[in-house]
């Protein structure tokens, strides 16, 4: 409900007086606005803040036009142009910008280039969602776009006036201040200059737009996030901020989670924040165990096409792993693997040497973290040699746990005339993981092609094995929850099996070299840093 | 100067004759009019023939009566209305006057209050952008999803090749025996196929996968699901423990789809 929105237009109930003292006060709202706010230019993070605390998920992007000309966006514009997966959007695009007498991309620069702002509730399933849009332009854009749409004044609320947009479906407000250090929305990107918030919403009982109108006016929201978004103060500039509010279901505290973005060239890079952490991941935070280091990541992560440290659960592999293993999902630890709680695992898609596009010469390879090397021996020789048994591979040597540094090879036909291997290995490491672990170890597992090349199983489990239990020169201190590396557009080329694929959504994954991953615990929230590498423009 | 002192008469005799008829003329002007009359034979004949010409005009012409025909004819065409039904009339155009200014005023006064209220079509390009962007976004991102879906399934189909047991101990929850085998290609029309069969096997009870080569197991099929890759159940009773699987068998046959092809079918099963 809007009950400050008495002072109507209409045919039957204008009030003259009222219009005309809220005009002025919105005239005189406008030009004195300067003078009664010092606010400096806003960072992102400064503008999230601002913003009214109601809203769930909260994106101020700066910049957007620099980006879209940048490599990584002009990849992505040509990988979207030939997905064609956006083309009713282009087109609408088009419609928008002849409104607007300008060319499309000149158009999307114009009203999206420099602050855009959106603000959404009701994210969660079921819930009715709001939504508020907030453009800095220029006060020649918000004129032609008020023009151009054919908007019209309907209501006046605190002097600002209201106005519909195409039969009422929207609601505009718009204001021009004197220069950007007027509002906390405003971004300050170039010499002093006239500049317009444009605000937009859906029509009807929009609370999102009520509570953003303030803002407009150069006002404080009623509520706004303010404190409590200080965890994110930590990210300083940047040139976007995603804001995420998660409700809890049973009343108890909110989770939080502020994501900085920073495009430079070809690289995408976004750092997280996320807290509570205890109520992220209620499970996962109590085992002090010491992670992958970073060192030994790298080693396995080089050259391959995926590589995924997770943290082990409490019944099972982690969940990205789970999430990564595709078919082969229903994958559970052998009945009785003793897996060190808190401990990590490792999921690694090797590219094989052998013809491109043969699966067959790809190789596998998991390591788990496990409490007892010698007891966690026993117990998968024998998963190992009954489930090669149940697949009918008559003759599958239960090892018994005998000398776990060694490694065992089975073959196992995947096809047609077709053998891989399967080697596995028990290994210690050179210091305990944990205190209460001493014989902690690695119990290290590759399905691949057979033989004794670097890409084969055996010398996989090899060096995977000593990467992973060497002595820790510079131990990692980052409580890890999980780190990984996946290479798209390899992984691509490896499945189209020679065919070329010059549009869809293949060529769309195509673009992105390589997407990397790191989380962590820090204090009570959880930290993460994401990049994401594009790869060059592909020639049409 | 006349014989009585008048001045002499100057008009014509055409002049004489319609102050006559015309009756303009005095009795002393009438007299003279007759007197002199009677010595201008001019002005005899003239008032001779002006009396025909009045006494033809007077008579009934001999043509027929048309008048009832035109009558008829007019109010054919356009009824001779009532008084009454005139004035209805007037009253009625007045009130379609009134109801056109009354529509005019009620819409301006409903597209106030009420803008969605849409009697005109207008450009909708935002609305446009708005519906167009969100479908397109959520297509976009399950179709990437799919091609995701596709690829990671590709990487990880040596592990789906191999049989897996998946097993928890002590806690009841049900085993599942996996197993995936191929055929060798055959050549069907000159196309590789293959013929690939897939069998999942949730164990309840018993002690694992060897047992499920023990003789004595009983297979039968759900009457109600029979039928090809339907599940089909096995038990053996004569065990200790009753034994129960559910064999689940999928069969089918791949002519080395393409990459697209299987893309396509994983955006469907998404979609």
């Amino acid at each position: 409900m809007r009950p400050s929105r008495s002072h109507k237009f209409g045919f039957l109930r204008v009030r003259p007086a009222r219009c005309l003292s809220g005009a002025l006060a919105w005239l005189a709202g406008v030009n004195l606005l300067p003078a009664q706010l010092n606010a400096q230019p806003s960072t992102p993070y400064a503008a999230a803040v601002a913003l009214p605390a109601q809203a769930e998920v909260a994106l101020v992007l700066d910049g957007a036009s620099r980006i879209r000309t940048s490599l990584a966006g002009e990849t992505i514009s040509r990988a979207l142009a030939d997905s064609g997966l956006l083309a009713e959007s282009d087109r609408a695009w088009e419609g928008l910008a002849r409104v607007l007498g300008l060319r499309r991309d000149d158009a999307f620069d114009a009203l999206l280039g420099r602050r855009v702002i959106l603000v959404m509730t009701g994210i969660r399933p079921g819930a009715p969602s709001q939504w508020a849009v907030v453009s800095q332009v220029s006060p020649e854009i918000e004129r032609r776009l008020r023009a151009g749409l054919g908007a019209a004044p309907r209501q006046v609320v605190g002097g600002q006036p209201i106005l519909s947009v195409e039969n009422g479906r929207y609601e505009l407000a718009s204001a021009v201040f004197k220069d950007a250090g007027a509002s906390p929305l405003l971004k300050e990107d170039g010499p002093a200059e006239p500049v317009a918030l444009m605000l937009l919403a859906p029509a009807g009982h929009n609370a999102l737009f009520d509570a953003m109108l303030p803002l407009i006016q150069g006002r404080a929201a009623g509520e706004p996030f303010g404190a409590m978004l200080q965890p994110a103060s930590a990210h300083g500039a940047s040139d976007g901020l995603v804001i995420a509010r998660l409700l809890s279901a049973d009343g108890g505290s909110d989770r939080y989670a502020a994501v900085a973005l920073h495009a430079r060239g070809d690289t995408w890079k976004a750092g997280t924040i996320a807290w509570p952490a205890n109520l992220w991941l209620p499970g996962i935070v109590a085992g002090p165990v010491a992670g992958v280091p970073r060192p030994v990541f790298d080693a396995l992560s080089s050259g391959a096409l995926v590589c995924v440290v997770g943290t082990l659960g409490a019944d099972g592999p982690p969940r990205e792993l789970i999430a990564l293993a595709g078919t082969a999902a229903h994958l559970a630890w052998p009945d009785g693997l003793d897996a060190l709680p808190a401990g990590s695992a490792i999921l690694t898609v090797h590219s094989g040497e052998g013809e491109p596009g043969d699966p067959f010469g790809l190789a596998v390879s998991v390591a788990v973290q496990v409490r007892d090397v010698e007891a966690s021996a026993k117990t998968c020789d024998r998963a190992v040699a009954r489930s090669l048994s149940a697949a009918g591979r008559d003759g599958a040597a239960d090892f018994g746990g005998f000398l776990p540094g060694a490694i065992r090879t089975a073959e196992v036909g995947v096809g047609p005339g077709r053998t891989s291997t399967i080697a596995w290995t028990f290994q210690r490491d050179a210091q305990p993981r944990s205190p209460d672990a001493p014989r902690s170890g690695w119990w290290v597992m590759a399905l691949g092609p057979t033989g004794k090349a670097p890409s084969c199983s055996t010398s996989i489990v090899r060096r995977t094995t000593i990467a992973l239990t060497a002595p820790d020169g510079n131990a990692d201190a980052r409580r890890r929850i999980s780190l990984g590396i996946v290479r798209p557009a390899r992984a691509v080329e490896f499945v189209l099996r020679g065919a070329d694929i010059p549009s869809g959504p293949f060529a769309l994954v195509r673009a992105i070299d390589s997407a990397e991953w790191d989380a962590w615990i820090e204090g009570d929230a959880i930290r993460a840093e994401n990049m994401v590498r594009f790869s060059p423009v592909q020639a049409r | 100067m006349t014989d009585d002192g008048r001045k002499p008469d100057r008009r014509s005799h055409e002049e004489w004759v319609d102050e006559l008829l015309d009756r303009r003329a005095d009795d002393p002007e009438s007299r003279a009019i007759f007197d002199r009359l009677r010595t201008d034979l001019d002005a005899c004949r003239e008032l001779a023939s002006l009396k025909r010409a009045t006494d033809a005009l007077r008579r009934t012409p001999s043509a027929p009566d048309l008048t009832a025909d035109i009558l008829h004819s007019i109010d054919r065409r356009r009824r001779f209305l009532p008084a009454r039904l005139r004035r209805m009339v007037t009253v009625g155009r007045v009130a379609v006057a009134a109801g056109v200014v009354f529509a005019i005023g009620v819409t301006a006064i409903a597209r106030r209050h009420t803008p969605e209220l849409a009697f005109t079509p207008e450009p909708s390009h935002l609305s446009t952008l708005v519906a167009s962007s969100t479908t397109e976004a959520r297509r976009c991102a399950k179709t990437v999803a799919a091609a995701v879906g596709t690829i990671r399934d590709d990487l990880t189909a040596p592990v789906s090749q191999v049989v897996v047991v998946s097993a928890r101990s002590g806690d009841g929850s049900p085993r599942v025996i996996r197993y995936r085998s191929t055929s060798p290609a055959f050549d069907v029309n000159h196309h590789p196929v293959t013929v690939s069969w897939n069998a999942s096997v949730p164990v309840v009870g018993g002690s694992g996968a060897a047992d499920l080569g023990v003789a004595g197991w009983e297979f039968y099929g759900d009457e109600t699901t029979a039928g090809l890759g339907r599940p089909t159940y096995a038990s053996r009773r004569d065990g200790p423990d009753l034994i129960r699987a559910g064999l689940f068998f999928e069969f089918w046959y791949d002519p080395a789809p393409s990459m697209p092809d299987r893309f396509e079918r994983a955006s469907r099963d998404i979609r």
